[in-house]
């Protein structure tokens, strides 16, 4: 609560056992400078995405792929597993037991496989409907951006589950505060990636 | 007339006696009571802190749902048409990818926060280069071979 412990982004952990401020600092920056690389990576597949947009060769194309239905429950799945992980965080800084912890982030991990399954039902309904990414250039670059945020949310979940075993074996210590403090990062800011999904993908796609 | 007069401020005195009465009784019990000791008080701190956070993912998570909501909503009954319902979605995307960065990712205005504001503001100014000049570019491309 003192200077310090405001120096770096997310959410500031008070406690006796922090690290030094600087080295939290650091390793929070660090991790926020390879966010951003992952968001140009993210930022380039749009823009394949946005020049394949016509190309679709005669294969199904987006207004006939995508359906808002299921994209609307993902997107809500994965805002609520956000709001979990931040009640995760919440837990972390001011419980003195580790249940409620351990309960939200395993809420945020069901919640993140709920999304991972729905996301693999729309690409095997897209596969029997003949959209497979060999077909065009657009499914091509579809398959090339959608399910990157896919496996990026399923390292999230392995991530997690990492997580998980670390509080029972080590308990809440500095080191293990620091990786959830990432984690929780890296799983917002894959929320504003899918934003972005939703946004230019599904519902530009249906337009 | 001149009979009611001071009645009138006999009246305003005693209210004003009766609210600061109240204002007293409640410093005494409830609102900000000075702590017997600093255990307390940081305790005090502490759980005005925490409501604060949870106020925070709380507002953080109804903006999103209410962006998300409104989005779709546009495109789903279809309240504009063409162009103008994609500059409302990707103007809806804006503001809640900036909510999110504000009340999930605790992205804000102040000093010690300026360093992760200016790497993700870098980043933003890159991305929109390479993805503009990209599109630009392709789309040119595209127009001469038609």
């Amino acid at each position: 609560m003192s200077g310090s412990s405001q120096a770096h982004i997310g959410l500031n952990l008070a406690g006796p056992d922090q690290h030094p401020p600087g080295e939290a600092e650091l390793g929070i920056y660090g991790f926020w400078i390879f966010l951003m690389s992952d968001a140009v990576l993210f930022a380039l597949l749009f823009a394949i995405y946005g020049t394949q947009l016509a190309a679709t060769a005669g294969a199904p194309g987006p207004a006939a792929e995508f359906k808002l239905g299921p994209a609307f429950t993902e997107t809500v799945i994965l805002l609520t597993s956000s709001l979990t992980f931040g009640l995760s965080g919440i837990a972390l800084k001011y419980d003195r037991t580790r249940t409620a912890l351990v309960l939200w982030l395993g809420v945020t991990l069901l919640l993140g496989l709920a999304f991972l399954g729905l996301e693999v039902r729309d690409f095997a309904t897209m596969f029997g409907d003949g959209a497979t990414p060999d077909r065009s250039g657009f499914l091509s670059a579809f398959f090339a951006l959608v399910p990157t945020h896919g496996l990026h949310v399923a390292a999230g979940c392995i991530w997690i589950v990492v997580m998980l075993v670390q509080i029972g074996v080590h308990g809440t210590d500095a080191r293990v505060k620091l990786d959830l403090l990432r984690l929780g990062l890296f799983w917002h800011f894959l929320d504003i990636i899918w934003i972005a999904i939703f946004s230019i993908v599904y519902l530009q796609g249906v337009l | 007339m001149s009979a009611h007069a001071p009645s009138k401020g006999a009246v305003l005195l005693k209210a004003v006696g009766a609210a600061a009465l109240l204002g007293v009784a409640r410093a005494a019990t409830g609102g900000r009571r000075p702590p017997r000791d600093p255990r307390e008080e940081a305790y005090a701190d502490m759980d005005a802190e925490k409501r604060r956070d949870l106020a925070t993912y709380g507002i953080g998570y109804v903006l999103a749902l209410a962006l998300t909501g409104l989005a779709f909503a546009v495109v789903t009954w279809g309240w504009a048409a063409g162009t103008t319902a994609l500059g409302i979605v990707f103007a809806l995307a804006l503001v809640q990818a900036i909510v999110h960065f504000r009340c999930f990712l605790h992205i804000d205005l102040r000093r010690s926060h300026r360093d992760d504001l200016q790497l993700i503001l870098f980043s933003s100014l890159i991305v929109c280069l390479m993805v503009g000049g990209t599109l630009v570019v392709l789309f040119n491309l595209r127009m001469r071979m038609m």
